[in-house]
């Protein structure tokens, strides 16, 4: 196992895999995290650009179909 | 057609004669038919609801982005963009399974709380949130294959 993969695996651990973030996500917007999920998700999200980019892009989503008249 | 005259073979002994062979053998064609359609109908449910989530099922980045899937920047800061934008996500929302469109539209739109969804589709709240969860990754890369 190269270092890449133990550290993708400890990252993993500590901060989530992206499936994991991006259901966290789907949950925040609906307001809903413990403390620690927070913390977790924001570590995750400064990681992720992936990630980050999937949370900006629903808040927009949800933004637009809420404005719809 | 073919079929029909097969399975009318096939059970010939039950033909017991009461009516003329003609209405016997419409019929099995007619069942067939009814049968034809309701596979076909189960087919596209499948199809419908068969996304894939766009993370690697195995491997060493199992459960990480799969790059060509992986959500893009956006720069969707341009007033002039916004109609179009709006009509390529009700587009994307027609694409969800009807459940899952139900429950998408029903939590964003009408911002239902989630007990209300819950009992309305008669779902479990974990099962509410996998829900949300693949109708908002569905919508997000169906977006942003039409758009950018």
């Amino acid at each position: 196992m190269s270092l890449k993969k133990i550290l993708i695996k400890i990252m993993d651990f500590i901060l989530l895999d992206c499936k994991q973030a991006t259901f966290l996500v789907t949950k925040e917007l609906e307001g809903s995290l413990t403390f620690w999920e927070k913390i977790r998700l924001k570590m995750h999200l400064l990681n992720c650009k992936f990630c980050y980019n999937f949370n900006v892009q629903n808040e927009k989503i949800d933004g637009i179909l809420k404005a719809t008249p | 057609m073919q079929e029909t005259f097969l399975s009318a073979y096939k059970s010939k002994d039950s033909f017991k004669g009461k009516s003329s062979e003609k209405t016997w053998l419409v019929s099995i064609l007619k069942r067939r038919i009814i049968d034809y359609y309701r596979k076909e109908a189960q087919r596209q449910e499948q199809n419908i609801s068969s996304y894939q989530l766009p993370f690697y099922e195995s491997g060493d980045f199992v459960n990480h982005w799969i790059e060509q899937r992986a959500p893009k920047n956006w720069d969707t800061d341009n007033q002039i963009h916004y109609d179009e934008f709006h009509r390529i996500l009700q587009y994307c929302l027609s694409l969800l399974s009807p459940k899952h469109s139900l429950v998408f539209i029903m939590k964003i739109l009408d911002e239902c709380s989630s007990e209300e969804v819950c009992n309305e589709v008669n779902i479990s709240s974990a099962n509410l949130w996998t829900i949300m969860h693949r109708a908002r990754l569905q919508v997000r890369e169906c977006v942003e294959k039409k758009w950018f």
